[in-house]
Parts: C-alpha cells; structure tokens; sequence
C-alpha cells in the first residue's frame, strides 16, 4: 500500500474513529487516503480549531484525540493548540504535512521546521523520512501519548513518505529508553499512610492527574475514609462531587477562602496528581506553613518542582490511592472537620444579585440548575472562573477548561470535539465576548457537521479579567482591555452561520433563553448581556499569601483598608516599586 | 543622561527612539 494508507490503517488499528484537520498542498496524497477511508474527518476552519477539538475530545472521552494539519502555515496553527495540550497533559498525536524530504531545508513553499519548533512543547516528535517507518512511528506515538502523563505527540510526515509503496506491518512498541512510571513504592505507600494517620489537621490537594488515572473512585473512598476534606484545582474539578460536605471547591487566586484558609492551617497536605501552579500557591514562601507534604505523581520532575516534598509517592494515581486505600485505618469526624464545615458556612461563594442587569454568576447557577449534566467548556479569563466557581461539578470528564497555557479561544472548538465524542451529553462552551471571537470562524465546522453545541457568552463588552486587574492594580487605567459594544451582534453573526442566537439582556429572560437554546438540536450562541463592572472574587492578589485572600465586592470600611494595603502590596508585586 | 523609569516605560521610550509610531496587539494577564 502507500504510506498514506499505512498512516489511515495505523490510524484504524489504534481505534481512532474521527480526526480533526485541514488539507493542504502536501497532504493531498493523505487527503486522497482519507476520502477512501471510513475513518471520521472533521473539516475545520482553522487550523487551531482542529488542535483544540483533538483536545476537547481527548479530555471528554479519555482517548487520544487526532488532529492534521498540512506543512508551513498549517503546522505553525496548531502550534497554540499543541501547548495547550502539553500545559494540560492531554493525549494527542498531530499530524503534520512537510515538503518532500529532498527539499527539507531548501525554504520550499510552505515549509517549517515544525519539529525544531514544537520540541519544548511536546512530549515526543517525529520527523518520518521513509514510509517503512510509519507504522513503528504511529504504533509509538499513540503509546507516548497516552501512558504515564499523557501529552500531544507530533508526527511530521513528507508528502514523498506518503506516497511511497510499503508492505504493511504492525510491530510490537519497544522503546528501550521510554519507561513511564506506574507502580508506587510500596515502602513510600507506607510512609505516606503513616503521616495521613498522624495527621490532624490533613487536606487532600487534587490535580488533573486523577482525572487521567480515572481514580476519582479511589480519591473519593479515601477522603470518606479518613474524613479529610478536598479541594482541587482547575484542573481537577470535578474529581470529587462538589455538593458532598468533604468537598472545599476550588483553591487558589480565584478559589473559596475555605479551602485557601484549611491549606494554610492545615498540617498535612496530601497532593495528588497536582503540580503546586503559581496560581495554586500564593506566595509560595508562605504556603502551608505548618504542612508536612505528601506528593503523589506520576512524572517524578513534578516532585519537588516549586515546593519542598516531605514524601514523595512517584506513580500512578490509581495504583496509589489503592496503596494507600489498604494501608490506612478508617478515621471519624474530628474538630478539624468542624473548622472546616465553619469556614464553608462563613465565607461561601457569593455574589450581589440584581433585578435589573444580568449578573454573569446568576447565569452560569441557571446553567447550572437547567443542564446539571451537561460537559462545560470554557474559554480563558473571568468566565472561566465563574464556570469553575458557580457550576455544581460532578464528573472531571465535563468540566474542559484551559489550565496551564490560559488559551482564549479554546472553549469552543474544545466544545465541538467533547461533543463529538460525546453525543448524548449536552455540552455548553462559558464564553466571553473577548475569547468567543477568537476561533469563532469554528461555527461554519459546527453547522455543516450538525454538532449541537451551545454557547453563553457572557458579554461585558471588555476583556474583563485584565480589565479587573487594571481597576485594581493600575488605578483604573483601562489600556486596551474596553471593547464596549464593538464586538458584532452574537445573534447575528450565529444566523450567518446557519446557527441558532438568542439574547438575554435582563434577568428575566435568562431562564428561558437557555431552556429555548436547549431545547433546539442546533448549535446555538446565547448571548447574555451581563454587568461589566462585575469583578471576579474572591481573589488572592499577585504576591499574597492564600489566607489573604479578599472578596471584592463585599468589603466593609475595615476590610476596605486592608484591600487598599494589599492592592499596595499588589502594584509592587506588579511594578516592582512603590505605586508608580 | 539618565532618568529613573519602569522597565515597561523603558520598553515605550525605546520604541518612540526608534520612530515606532503604531503598534499591534492585545493585552494579557499578571
């Protein structure tokens, strides 16, 4: 057969049953392989459209998601897509068009070195330079993708490597110097159980690796267990039920203060596939004081990265919640859980409602409460946290957000790849009249494919999440971040489209614009006019500690000048001096 | 001569030093 073939059975053979791309000059022989095949295309408008939906699919389905993309231009597209994948550990294989390898070098038409440049963001990657190699390349990249921490793998592929005859084999993976860790130490277990127990004032810290390891079971028996409460990251949302009392939310710059305050008084953290992100730590001299640290993870360079390990645990997070899981006591309620509980019922999320103009929260606990189920998909920025904060989340699979690279514009095509490979969910992209607009070229992809995505831009006519540090830190200087009403008529630019929009400019009519964009089988984009002024909160200002953490719109005379000390602290964080 | 400044006011003098007098972007986080 040809390479192009032997790339599509390759592709066969690794139960891939839909890819995301775009054609292009040196694709046409693969292109040509693709028409003939019964492998799924999915024709985008953009290139990082395509890296995006591989991505949206690989988190809502937990396989690795395919995406293609053809030499020079194309490749250069994918590039955000592919980063976005390796900040999140998301498994993916790229495919990549080159010129023919006799021009490698040459600064043919449409030629990048796309390996040079993908190499710092990308777990593994490959130039093919004979068709006899194609099936071993695949066979590996699939495996890398996939085990261990996941991550985008890319394949760079010469237009003559796909049209050269090879006989078809399917060899066995055998990478001598590629060795993902698995199995914890047992003598690690051990140590880790013993400090759990001695704990009294324990937190269970979860990241985006337990989602992966798929051992939110384990993560949940053990917290009952031991009765120690959760918090998690962006990442990690939903991997233990929101609504169950252990469950502190989310922590961090825009988490509850109760699970920022139980991290700093807390004696024993026991994190779990997370990687202590700046936006986790706070000023990270000052973090968990009085914790002892227990680390579990399966890429050792996490361990010890941005915080000192008391006990490392290197492997999967499955294999040694289930350790630990048999080398533990059962535990009851202590005054710890009191504190905690007290915390939750002090200082819970909140925010002023308004009759009159749409708070952008008041519409995501609508969301919430019409399509409890539903997969929610974010762009980047302040809707992003309201999704996290005010949406009950359940299930790590349904809650697809940009943690580590802050992608606007990944909402919404990583909306139509969850659909895709997941039809029966609903799934609804949080957007923001900023982001939306940054791959919404994806509504033509969504429309001819019949993908029935919903959309709920929250419109503020700013970047907002700027914007707020701007009126916070910047003495209200709005640089750039004012779009005001400059962005086109969202209900509009749908109907361009094929698509279904509705709008929403009072509180009222929130309820029954999302039942009617439910409601239809259609893609739709609801776009809800809410408060521009709205700040996202609580916030733990640049350079502060987590317990100083403020609630910006409920701020009393007192607290008000403690704000202003720390906004102070902010600008020198920011500025590197005194004010300006 | 010298005059104390933000690495940020630094960045926009230099440009103006080199006749720079439009840019094209978009802002970003902290």
């Amino acid at each position: 057969m040809t390479g192009a073939q032997a790339v599509l059975e390759s592709l066969k053979r690794e139960g891939v049953d839909v890819v995301f791309g775009l054609p292009g000059g040196v694709l046409l022989p693969l292109y040509d392989a693709i028409y003939q095949s019964d492998i799924r295309h999915i024709l985008v408008r953009h290139e990082q459209g395509a890296a995006h939906m591989a991505d949206g699919y690989a988190r809502a389905t937990g396989k690795v998601g395919v995406c293609i993309a053809t030499s020079g231009p194309g490749a250069t597209n994918l590039v955000t897509g592919i980063a976005n994948a390796y900040m999140d550990s998301v498994p993916m294989v790229a495919i990549t068009g080159q010129v023919n390898t006799w021009l490698i070098g040459k600064d043919a038409f449409q030629e990048a070195d796309i390996t040079g440049i993908t190499l710092p963001i990308t777990k593994h990657n490959y130039l093919l330079r004979s068709a006899k190699d194609i099936t071993r390349v695949f066979r590996e990249a699939f495996f890398i993708a996939r085990t261990g921490r996941p991550g985008p793998v890319l394949i760079d592929l010469p237009r003559d490597v796909t049209v050269d005859e090879v006989e078809f084999t399917w060899p066995e993976v055998e990478l001598s110097g590629y060795r993902p860790s698995f199995k914890a130490h047992e003598m690690q277990i051990k140590k880790a159980a013993k400090a759990l127990m001695e704990a009294e004032r324990p937190v269970i810290y979860v990241g985006g690796g337990v989602k992966y390891a798929r051992a939110e079971r384990e993560l949940f028996d053990l917290a009952v267990k031991i009765s120690a409460p959760v918090t998690t990251t962006l990442m990690g949302v939903g991997c233990f039920p929101e609504d169950h009392p252990l469950s502190l939310g989310m922590l961090g710059m825009h988490g509850t203060k109760y699970a920022n305050y139980a991290i700093q008084e807390s004696d024993l953290i026991l994190a779990i596939g997370a990687r202590f992100d700046d936006r986790v730590t706070g000023k990270i001299a000052s973090f968990a004081p009085r914790a002892k640290i227990v680390h579990i993870d399966v890429d050792p360079a996490e361990v010890g990265k941005n915080v000192r390990v008391d006990i490392p645990v290197v492997g999967d997070a499955k294999n040694a919640m289930q350790g630990l899981l048999k080398e533990i006591k059962a535990k009851g309620r202590s005054d710890w859980n009191d504190k905690t509980d007290g915390w939750k019922k002090d200082y819970p999320l909140r925010y002023i409602p308004d009759m009159n103009i749409i708070k952008p929260q008041y519409v995501i606990e609508k969301l919430c409460e019409i399509a409890p189920d539903a997969i929610i998909t974010t762009e980047v920025g302040q809707n992003q946290m309201w999704a996290a904060q005010f949406f009950v989340h359940k299930d790590p699979q349904k809650f697809i957000s940009s943690g580590g690279l802050g992608t606007m514009g990944y909402g919404f095509p990583a909306a139509i790849g969850a659909k895709i490979g997941r039809p029966e969910c609903d799934v609804i992209d949080v957007a923001g009249d900023g982001s939306f607009l940054m791959n919404s070229q994806e509504l033509a992809t969504a429309v001819v494919n019949e993908i029935a995505v919903k959309v709920a831009v929250l419109n503020n006519g700013c970047l907002g999440m700027v914007r707020q540090w701007q009126e916070l830190f910047f003495e209200k200087r709005y640089s750039a971040t004012i779009l005001g009403r400059t962005s086109p008529d969202f209900v509009k630019l749908a109907e361009a489209y094929g698509a279904v929009g509705l709008r929403a400019t009072k509180p009222s009519e929130v309820e029954p614009v999302i039942r009617a964009a439910m409601a239809v089988d259609r893609p739709v984009i609801m776009d809800f006019i809410v408060s521009p002024a709205e700040k996202v909160s609580p916030m733990v200002p640049a350079g502060a500690t987590l317990s100083e953490i403020l609630e910006l719109e409920w701020c009393d005379a007192d607290q008000h000048c403690h704000l202003e000390k720390i906004y102070a602290q902010g600008r020198k964080e920011i500025l590197g001096q005194e004010g300006f | 001569m010298s005059q104390k400044m933000t690495g940020a006011q630094a960045v926009l003098e230099s440009l103006k030093r080199e006749g720079v007098d439009v840019v094209f972007g978009l802002p970003g986080g902290g």
